[in-house]
């Protein structure tokens, strides 16, 4: 058996513990951004049989050297998302490596951003898959979509490409990523902008009670008063919490779902009984009900009467 | 057992008039029952649920009670159909045990489930007062006509109410609240209801449970808090609470009352729940710290201790914190005697 062989038949043993490392740490890096309030796309994948072919002619080494059989991508909308992923990663997974492509790159290059980290599981997550795949790595890339768009465009155009390519295509490849790069601080700014415009903040969490809402009851709502509650209300959630404002709220309607439809159904004849109930951000006030609600006492005391809370406090069946 | 008393579903009810002991030869009782339409239903379920959570106790059926209303709970919640008949025995087995202290009122019996459990309810109602505003317009004019009501039995701002809510459950789950609990002045108006009418008792040991939350409330003082003019702030408020006439304590009013933050005052209810006590209503009884509630003693670490009247720290007696972490104690008064100790 030639080493090739016996390196592919070492892989295609190897595959499906990969698959199972995969799927884990995806499933630990989705559950964090989510919580983060990281707009991400986690995908994953196994290396094919072709490259790693490539791979193993172009540098002959062992199957394990090779650090990205297993690879999983966060592709994130800002790149100051891609900067908030990194100490979540080094606290969900153990690091072996870590490689960010920006800071390898001279102040007058261009090319690839991405972060790179050569993870492995940590021991109470490595329980989830079998024994052998539990020292297995898993390349770990973080990028903005605009990056990707590169590293996509480039790949194909290298791997693709039999030869050197002429001159007029390298720099036609070039003024791409000099564009990608201005998309990524284009996007970053106006994102900053944006949420520094008076309203945005208390607008985008409306936008995300009413998505839950609409989700129970087909029944309008004021959606001034949405504004003005969520204005009054925000600071229950700390600076560090509001971007994950939406994962908490969708997190709180899946737990809750069955008693929130029920409470819905119970009073729909009735939003004489909680004027509040029939308002999307009930299902904010009825999660720091949960959460913190002598904060949340404290907070509502400043813009309605306490009775109207006391009401919801009644339907809901907690105590404030 | 852990319920959300937002969950209970009202099936049927029935309403059954109790007179004042002696003016009437009985209760006026019902024949028929009825589904409740979802106003009703809601209504009722928001005002128990309110009543149950903030001020509902834990109770148990009594032995040595009367069984009448036990016997009465076991078969409607094997077969809600015995309402009609059950619940008049309850409404005459009520006027039999009242006395002339009791007010008239309406009591109402519902059967239901709650978490999928049956369940049986047991509200008694006084009728209030009320005036209502018509109004009218004819050729042209308006006016407002004023209509006298002294039929009202439950709206949102009752307060005199008295609900046992009772669930399938081996042993059966029970669970009383009394607006009137607490207020010292209505002591026995409102352990009528309880024992004398429901037969029931509590479920834990009032002076144990009274016990436990002091020393919970102790625990957080001494060990969540370090500010030693909070720490005397607190431990004032929380004798003057065990002090008082009222019946129960309220833990978490207890904090939204006395306790500065929201952090402490969550921290102080989390203290009150590891201590296994629930955090609405916790009966009182001092059989068992009567002589730790007195006074209030600070030891510092140069071994003086101050032994002091509780409604003294704050006015004579100043506790404050110095910038190095220490404590500064302030007191001005004739000193009666100094004597040597130990």
């Amino acid at each position: 058996m030639t080493d090739l062989e016996s390196a592919r038949e070492e892989y295609l043993s190897l595959r499906p513990h990969y698959k199972a490392l995969i799927r884990v740490v995806q499933a630990v890096l989705q559950a964090a951004i989510r919580k983060e309030g990281i707009q991400a796309t986690v995908t994953g994948r196994t290396k094919d049989m072709a490259q790693v072919f490539r791979k193993l002619i172009t540098k002959p080494r062992d199957l394990s050297e090779i650090p990205d059989l297993a690879g999983v991508r966060a592709c994130v909308l800002l790149p100051s998302d891609a900067a908030k992923i990194k100490p979540c990663i080094e606290q969900l997974f153990v690091v072996r490596k870590f490689e960010d492509k920006r800071v390898l790159m001279a102040s007058n290059e261009l090319g690839y951003y991405g972060q790179h980290f050569d993870v492995e599981l940590r021991p109470e997550d490595a329980k989830r898959i079998p024994k052998v795949a539990r020292k297995l790595r898993c390349e770990l890339q973080v990028q903005t979509r605009a990056h990707n768009l590169w590293s996509d465009f480039s790949h194909d155009v290298t791997y693709k490409s039999p030869t050197v390519l002429p001159e007029e295509v390298v720099r036609r490849v070039f003024r791409v990523v000099a564009l990608l790069d201005l998309v990524d601080t284009e996007i970053q700014a106006s994102r900053d902008a944006a949420v520094t415009t008076p309203g945005f903040e208390e607008g985008a969490m409306v936008v995300a009670l009413e998505r839950q809402y609409f989700e129970l009851t087909g029944k309008p709502h004021d959606p001034a008063l949405s504004l003005y509650m969520v204005r009054g209300l925000k600071s229950l959630y700390t600076d560090a919490e509001r971007p994950g404002f939406e994962a908490r709220i969708a997190d709180f309607v899946n737990a809750q779902r069955g008693r929130l439809l029920v409470r819905y159904q119970q009073y729909s004849d009735n939003d004489r009984v909680a004027a509040i109930l029939f308002q999307p951000e009930a299902l904010m006030i009825l999660e720091r009900m949960q959460a913190n609600s002598f904060a949340l006492r404290e907070a509502w005391e400043k813009i309605l009467p306490i009775e109207l809370l006391q009401d919801l406090s009644d339907v809901w069946g907690a105590a404030i | 057992m852990k319920l959300n008393f937002g969950d209970l579903m009202i099936r049927r009810l029935i309403a059954h008039e109790v007179p004042q002991k002696g003016t009437k030869a009985g209760p006026e009782l019902s024949d028929d029952d009825k589904a409740p339409d979802g106003q009703i239903e809601s209504f009722f379920r928001q005002r128990m649920t309110g009543s149950l959570t903030d001020a509902g106790i834990d109770v148990v059926f009594d032995p040595a009670a009367s069984q009448t209303v036990k016997d009465g709970i076991t078969t409607l919640l094997s077969d809600p159909d015995q309402l009609v008949s059950v619940s008049q025995l309850m409404a005459r087995h009520l006027y039999d045990v009242q006395n002339r202290q009791n007010t008239a009122g309406l009591l109402v019996v519902a059967t239901g489930t709650i978490d999928a459990r049956p369940a049986v309810c047991v509200l008694k109602l006084e009728h209030e007062e009320g005036i209502r505003v018509v109004e009218l317009s004819a050729g042209g004019t308006r006016t407002f006509n004023l209509e006298y009501l002294n039929s009202l039995v439950l709206t949102k701002r009752t307060r005199v109410f008295k609900v046992g809510l009772f669930v399938e459950a081996k042993p059966v789950y029970a669970r009383v609240s009394d607006e009137q609990f607490g207020r010292g002045a209505n002591r026995g108006v409102a352990y009528f209801y309880l024992f004398d009418f429901l037969g029931c008792k509590f479920a834990a040991a009032p002076e144990v449970q009274t016990k436990d939350f002091l020393q919970a409330a102790q625990k957080f003082i001494n060990e969540d808090v370090t500010d030693p003019e909070k720490q005397a702030r607190y431990e004032q408020a929380l004798l003057s609470e065990l002090n008082s006439n009222e019946e129960g304590v309220k833990p978490r009013q207890f904090a939204q009352k006395h306790i500065d933050t929201s952090a402490e005052r969550n921290r102080f209810v989390q203290r009150v729940q590891e201590a296994g006590l629930p955090t609405e209503l916790v009966p009182k009884s001092l059989g068992l710290i009567v002589n730790t509630i007195k006074r209030i003693q600070m030891r510092f670490e140069n071994g003086t201790t101050i032994n002091a009247h509780p409604d003294l720290i704050g006015n004579d007696l100043k506790i404050s914190r110095l910038n190095d972490g220490r404590t500064r104690v302030e007191m001005e008064d004739i000193l009666r005697r100094i004597k040597p100790l130990g």
